[in-house]
């Protein structure tokens, strides 16, 4: 597909339907974002020692991210140069190297071959010597404080160019742990549902929806609102479920920045108990102190007054500073995304922080939530209106020529406007005009 | 609605009234859920009691780890009554479920606990599509004058550690 044809699928109010239903746009975008964007992988934490290593995903590629002798960090594509083979079976762990079930090929940390059983027997019997032919290696690796990922193309804006505002999400979680790093934890929690992925993206930063999507959680939260002061699960959930019936006016509140990018933040968000940006309860008031005694009360107040709801790294990570939270979309199919639900624990705070981000994971991204069971009940619907090839368009109008452009390609909106819908199109549509890497 | 003998476990025994008593309450509970009745379900929890549905395989404790559904009694009444909510979209239409219990086991705690084990399986119809899951369940009862009362109900799935699209109802 052309520029100029995958420049006709958008409009500037409206998006074809194409773009979220036809398999051969997904398989377009697999080789032109999501092998060359700069795709979240995993935490540093998660590899802490040499050796250590867990799988990720780059687009449709699973990849190897290990931890080398030296410290550096690698990521390689899981498949054997030798007959093709996945080599890594178990989603994380500790190996000196990586051997292939098949015919005994094995791979150093950094994916270079280390030994293959009867050299001498394949062609020309590797007589350059090993290393030969190792595991493909993903074109760029980086680490951004701790959060690592990868790049198919072995050229482009790097890291800290590529997340430009955004980096200041992934700053301000770091900055909340007295110790200066996070370690993540706690598991995983994974949704799945039968719609494009852009769905996911657009839904995090949608402020129209929750009043009528969210509608019947808010109801009945309001019935036991009781509940709400309890210091467990149920109090946390109530009032997160509350904080969903804001009116349409209080949303407008809301700040939404759109970036050239496609990475959207919105502001303003934490106003009551548990999820306030301060709090008064005893827990909070030690991890402040503890928090002063790292930073100095100033540089404290600004971290914590961060109240940024979900930042999107554009195209897969939805960040959530405030409760030291990540949620990553894998795209499976046209029709098909998984969503992985990640959380942090703050180094040197008291470790009843850390059962606030699980709390707040497990009520708002567990496939059983009483708020997320709903949005992935939307999406299933969406994609099902959006099969349907006698519509062509998709509308994305709300609010439109109301974003005030504030520098750099970023603009800024009312939170009730479809900005950041638009916005994450005009990045899709770069990245899918480009057409060699 | 299906239901396998109760015996006691292995190197324990029970009075066959008590085991009549249990296995009545299995098939209440189950017979609760296959019929929509979950806020009468939510109320044969204690009032400390707690449904746990670890994430992963062998999760010793909802603390520390994320779990599908870890719900007190006022969050487990919650979600009963969000279910009957019109604006429950998940609900639209309704979810219906056939809740399979066998290899029912029960132990003798002391103090008026029992410890109630069975596997499940649920299959779940909704929309066109039939899912089914797999789980161990373990539920710490506790007898009190309204019948028993569980304190604990831990749900095992098969498949903890997937990805599931939405979940709607308590296994």
């Amino acid at each position: 597909m052309n520029p100029a044809e995958i420049a006709g699928l958008l409009r500037p109010d409206a998006v074809h339907r194409a773009v979220y239903a036809d398999a051969a746009l997904f398989a377009l975008e697999q080789e032109r974002i999501f092998r060359r964007a700069w795709i979240y992988l995993c935490h540093e934490s998660e590899i802490a020692r040499p050796g250590d290593y867990v799988l990720g995903q780059l687009g449709p590629d699973e990849v190897i991210v290990a931890r080398g002798a030296d410290g550096g960090i690698a990521a390689m594509h899981n498949r054997c140069a030798h007959r093709g083979a996945r080599v890594v079976t178990a989603p994380r762990g500790n190996a000196r190297l990586f051997t292939c079930a098949y015919h005994a090929w094995s791979y150093r940390p950094d994916g270079t071959l280390d030994s293959v059983p009867a050299p001498e027997g394949y062609a020309g019997g590797f007589a350059g010597g090993l290393p030969g032919p190792g595991l493909m290696r993903v074109a760029r690796v980086a680490s951004y404080r701790g959060f690592v990922f990868g790049s198919g193309a072995a050229s482009g804006p790097d890291l800290p160019a590529y997340l430009g505002g955004l980096a200041g999400a992934l700053d301000n979680m770091v900055d909340r742990a007295p110790g200066g790093a996070l370690v993540q934890a706690g598991g995983r929690l994974r949704m799945e549902f039968r719609g494009n992925w852009k769905l996911f993206m657009e839904n995090a930063v949608d402020l129209v929806h929750p009043q009528y999507v969210h509608g019947g959680s808010v109801a009945v939260a309001r019935e036991a609102r009781e509940a709400a002061h309890l210091e467990d699960q149920a109090g946390q959930a109530v009032q997160m479920l509350l904080a969903n019936g804001l009116r349409l006016s209080d949303w407008e509140q809301i700040g939404l920045h759109a970036f050239a990018e496609g990475h959207v933040t919105m502001d303003g968000f934490y106003r009551d108990g548990v999820i306030a940006s301060e709090r008064a309860d005893p827990v909070f008031k030690r991890y402040r102190q503890l928090l002063v005694e790292a930073h100095g009360e100033a540089k404290v107040r600004e971290i914590l007054a961060i109240d940024r709801f979900n930042n999107l790294i554009w195209p897969t990570l939805s960040v959530n500073s405030r409760f030291q939270t990540l949620r990553l979309v894998q795209p499976v199919a046209v029709d098909r995304t998984i969503v992985t639900s990640l959380c942090f624990r703050l180094e040197g705070a008291p470790p009843e922080m850390f059962e606030l981000s699980l709390r707040f994971l497990n009520t708002a991204s567990s496939p059983a939530s009483l708020v997320a069971s709903d949005d992935l009940e939307i999406f299933e619907r969406c994609q099902r209106g959006l099969q349907d090839t006698a519509v062509d368009w998709v509308d994305m109008s709300r609010a439109l020529g109301r974003g005030v452009a504030v520098g750099g390609g970023a603009v800024d909106a009312p939170g009730t406007s479809e900005l950041p819908m638009r916005a994450q199109m005009r990045a899709w549509r770069t990245w899918m005009a480009a057409e060699a890497a | 609605m299906n239901m396998g003998d109760l015996r006691a476990a292995p190197g324990g025994a029970l009075a066959p009234d008590v085991l009549d008593d249990l296995r009545e309450f299995a098939h209440q509970e189950a017979r609760l859920l296959d019929t929509g009745r979950y806020e009468e379900w939510a109320d044969l929890f204690a009032e400390d009691g707690v449904y746990w549905v670890p994430s992963e395989r062998g999760q010793a404790s909802p603390g520390g780890t994320l779990s599908l559904f870890h719900e007190t009694r006022p969050l487990l009444r919650l979600r009963a009554r969000r279910l009957a909510h019109p604006q429950t979209h998940i609900q639209a239409p309704p979810v219906r479920t056939h809740h399979h219990l066998s290899n029912l086991c029960a132990t003798d705690l002391g103090s008026g606990e029992y410890l109630l084990s069975a596997m499940l399986l649920m299959v779940e119809w909704r929309n066109g599509e039939q899912r089914i899951f797999s789980a161990s369940c373990e539920s710490r009862l506790r007898r009190t004058a309204a019948g028993f009362r569980i304190v604990l109900k831990r749900v095992e799935l098969l498949d903890c550690d997937a990805p599931h699209r939405a979940l709607a109802i308590p296994f």
